[in-house]
């Protein structure tokens, strides 16, 4: 008896949070199976696994917004069972989830501080000092964010980040919870978290690092967890542990090369940009993408590189410039028209711009070409084919489903992201426009994502794709736009293809 | 390098001109000044303002109320029945002698009480806001009917109960102080306090406004009670300035106040939304009536105009939304 007590104080001390035995599931699909995981006092502890491999699910577990089925969790040592994210917060479990959680129409001040706003003789909220205070904590950060405008008026990035400093600014957390942080965020604003970060481990503050990126983990952990298939395969110490391994732990194979072999590119020009112009975020951007090329677009945040797909696409009101496929001039006014000439398009957002969440796999995989393949005047009529095809593409990306049936809003982030690239490889297109394809996708998927990209430009078609991850663009690209200011800074290819080179331009003229 | 990336990070693009939705409403309604005062001789005499004013006292009371609940993502089709409940029971306890105040107190306490019930059939009975607010619509209607027999009351309202609204305290008549009140009020509320913000974050999102602690529930019953009181006090109003109870006072009226609400610019999907939008949507449908009025077109036909108002401020806002996106 009094031995389990002397063993109880001890592990108050050295663990911060405990779970035992967690397993879930919806309905009959078992998502967590009899999950065990320990978290030190301090430390950070990535968590790594497939797209679907149920990491989100655990940490929803812990944060309150699902009950697990069975098994049992402690906080510092004692039983816990929170009912909402926010008594966890209140708990000391603060959570920064996978998808974005802010209130677009408000101004960031007020979402850093919603509920906990200052105010003056007793019930007037001080504006004052609300954007005063919010404004310090952003510029102690040093971020460029103002923190009087409307949250839906930044950057995605710009957006996570005050998402980030709401979540880890909360005083008592003892426990931080990071789902996916970086899938959002440029290099700088990375670097920024990271800080953040150092300094939680400082005050002893324990966090649980959820992420695809391997250079990530071996940057920040001190120790990792690969789950697989709602099981805790093995915890190490980062520094007994190779990515290799990990990977091999995560997909219980060994992976082929990650970027595919590319066949080079055709003379023949099949797309060309010539002095397209967007006032105040491009300024007379040219370049061309020859047949079966794959054309990179790289910029700092903020320096117009992602306006450049978006305007092709007509997301933008373009001022000036041509755009021409396979020698005819594109009219570029919306989605719609851009669609109905033959450009494939996967949005960076995929919660805003991609996906129905509330409507099916298979809606939203045949989504784009339900009118041309299975429709007649207005009625769907070939309900079956539609859904073999959609099948098809299930399979072919590995998406994880309990079925085509399914809300594509219940899949895993990550197997949102493969319906979002998959819904293109139905059809046929002339162009095809890719940003982040792969963002917050897992290594195997990322490696069937590739060879679908690879496939696609195999079959003659010039794809322009933009990434904030430059190890991506150089792997697949067989040249890379680089763009500053709205300008074009540089086109790279072959050797002059590093992270060096392509920074180098994206910074200094 | 490190600090290079750093000194490199983005600078959100201010986009804040002052947005052209935001003044629309009220550039509009300088138009319709113009085209009044073009149109008719009468339109810019005192008096018709003034009864321009007044007219809108009512319906604007009611709009202030569903407002807060457009703007968190509610709607309330109940207002002009519970209107309807305050002006007749303002009217049965005054006919039966009880003290103004009473009366008063008892009408707006009748009114609150069914925002209530319409909030927790919301909340708590996980109803659809447009569903919930139809039955009582339709139930609170027929409780007029029992408590009247359908007939209107002529007899036993005091000359001091009539004066609240026909009188002038300011040298305005207080009908129109009661509108000016209520839009600061709102004004107050929902720009410098706590709970005013929350109603907005509630109508942006649900599942964000949790997670910050924000008590949801209560917001969004609390919505609905204002709405209520707001709609009862509309029906005493009523009741003041015409000296009769009427059962069939405030049919139409929700339908009135949702039109001014959304022709000023409030979204109806919630969140978005300003006061000063909101009045300028109140004149703007007040402003509109009386032109056609004053230039004798049909009841019948003025709907139209108005159905037309409300189409346009769609339109504008959806395209406007469009090319945001
Ligand atoms: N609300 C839900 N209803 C039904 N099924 C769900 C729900 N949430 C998650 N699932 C299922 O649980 C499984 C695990 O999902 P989870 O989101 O935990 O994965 P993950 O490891 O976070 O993946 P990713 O890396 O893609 O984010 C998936 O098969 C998913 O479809
Ligand atoms: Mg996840």
């Amino acid at each position: 008896m009094e031995g389990s007590i002397v063993l109880d104080s001890h592990v108050i001390e050295t663990n911060a949070l405990e779970i035992h035995g967690v397993s879930k599931s919806f309905g009959q699909n078992n998502v967590l199976q009899d999950l065990n995981l320990t978290l030190r006092k301090g430390e950070v502890h990535a968590l790594m696994g497939e797209n679907g491999a149920g990491k989100s699910t655990l940490i929803k577990i812990i944060s309150g917004v699902h009950k697990a089925d069975q098994g049992e969790i402690n906080l510092n040592g004692s039983k816990v069972d929170f009912h909402s994210p926010y008594e966890a917060q209140i708990g000391g479990v603060a959570t920064l989830f996978q998808e974005i959680q802010e209130i677009p129409d408000l101004s960031v001040a007020e979402n850093l501080y919603a509920g906990m706003e200052p105010r003056k003789h007793g019930f007037l909220i001080d504006w004052k000092k609300l954007y005063s205070n919010a404004q310090r904590q952003i510029d102690e950060l040093g971020l460029r964010i103002d923190a009087t405008q409307k949250m839906r008026s930044l950057s995605p990035s710009s957006r996570k980040m005050v998402e980030i400093i709401r979540a880890v600014h909360k005083r008592g957390a003892s426990v931080v919870i990071m789902d996916e942080p970086t899938a959002n965020l440029n290099q700088g604003e990375i670097d920024a978290l990271f800080s953040m970060i150092e300094e939680l481990k400082q005050k002893g503050v324990s966090i649980i690092y959820i992420s695809h990126r391997m250079r990530e983990i071996f940057q920040i952990a001190n120790r990792v967890s690969v789950l697989r298939d709602g099981r805790l395969i093995r915890t190490s110490n980062i520094e007994n542990i190779s990515e290799d391994e990990i990977v091999k732990l995560m997909v219980g194979r060994d992976l082929p090369a990650l970027y595919p072999q590319r066949t080079p590119p055709e003379n023949e020009v099949a797309m060309k940009v010539d002095n397209l112009t967007v006032d105040g975020e491009l300024d007379s951007v040219s370049f061309e993408v020859r047949k079966r090329e794959i054309l990179g677009i790289a910029g700092l945040e903020g320096s117009g590189a992602t306006s450049v797909i978006k305007a092709l696409f007509g997301l933008r009101p373009v001022s000036g410039g041509t755009i021409e496929v396979d020698g005819e001039t594109l009219v570029i006014k919306n989605p719609k028209r851009s669609i109905a000439q033959g450009l494939a398009y996967v949005p960076e957002d995929r919660k805003e711009d991609g996906l129905f969440l509330n409507k099916t796999v298979n809606f939203n995989l045949v989504a784009n070409v339900l009118k041309s393949h299975f429709a007649r005047m207005g009625f769907v009529v070939r309900k079956r084919a539609a859904q073999t095809t959609s099948r098809d593409v299930v399979k072919r990306l590995g998406i994880k489903t309990t079925g085509g049936m399914a809300k594509i809003g219940s899949l895993s982030g990550g197997n949102q992201q493969k319906a979002l690239v998959g819904r293109w490889l139905i059809g046929s297109y002339k162009a095809i426009l890719l940003e982040e394809p792969t963002r917050g996708v897992d290594i195997g998927a990322k490696v069937d994502i590739y060879e679908e990209i690879n496939a696609l430009a195999r079959s003659g078609l010039p794809v322009v794709m933009y990434s904030s991850e430059l190890l991506e663009l150089i792997g697949m690209c067989d040249r890379v736009v680089v763009i500053r200011n709205g300008r074009v800074s540089g086109i790279l290819s072959g050797d002059e293809l590093t992270e060096e080179n392509i920074l180098e331009k994206a910074i200094t003229s | 390098m490190e600090n290079v990336l750093n000194n490199a990070l983005p600078m959100t693009r201010p986009t804040r001109r002052a947005s052209l939705a935001e003044l629309a409403p009220a550039l509009i309604v300088v138009v319709l000044l113009v085209i009044g005062t073009i149109t008719s001789d009468r339109f810019m005499q005192t008096n018709n303002i003034l009864n321009i004013l007044q007219y809108a006292a009512e319906p604007s009371l009611i709009a202030v109320g569903m407002m807060f609940v457009i703007l968190a993502r509610g709607i309330d089709l109940s207002v002009g029945s519970v209107m309807g409940v305050g002006n007749v029971t303002a009217a049965l306890l005054l006919a039966a002698g009880y003290p103004v105040i009473v009366a008063i107190l008892a009408a707006v306490a009748f009114g609150a009480v069914i925002g209530l019930v319409n909030g927790l059939l919301i909340t708590k009975g996980r109803m659809e806001p447009i569903i919930a607010t139809l039955a009582t619509m339709i139930g609170v209607r027929s409780i007029i009917y029992f408590m009247t027999d359908g007939a209107p009351l002529f007899q036993g309202i005091p000359r001091e109960f009539v004066q609240i609204v026909r009188g002038s305290v300011t040298g305005l008549p207080n009908g129109v102080l009661f509108l000016v009140i209520s839009f600061l009020l709102a004004y107050v509320l929902l720009n410098h306090t706590r709970y005013g913000r929350h109603v907005y974050a509630v109508g942006g999102s649900e599942e964000t406004s949790e997670l910050f602690g924000i008590k949801v529930t209560r917001i969004k019953i609390s919505v609905y009670v204002l709405s209520g009181v707001m709609a009862a006090i509309a029906g005493v109003v009523g009741a003041s300035r015409l000296g009769i109870g009427d059962p069939n006072s405030g049919i139409g009226y929700e339908l009135v106040a949702i039109t001014m609400v959304v022709v000023g610019g409030v979204r109806l999907a919630g969140g978005v939304g300003t006061v000063m939008g909101a009045l300028s949507g109140v004149l703007i449908v007040s402003i509109l009536t009386n032109i056609l009025q004053l230039n004798n077109v049909s009841t019948h036909a003025q709907h139209i105009f108005l159905g037309g108002a409300m189409v346009g401020m769609m339109l504008f806002l959806s395209w406007r939304d469009a090319k945001k996106a």
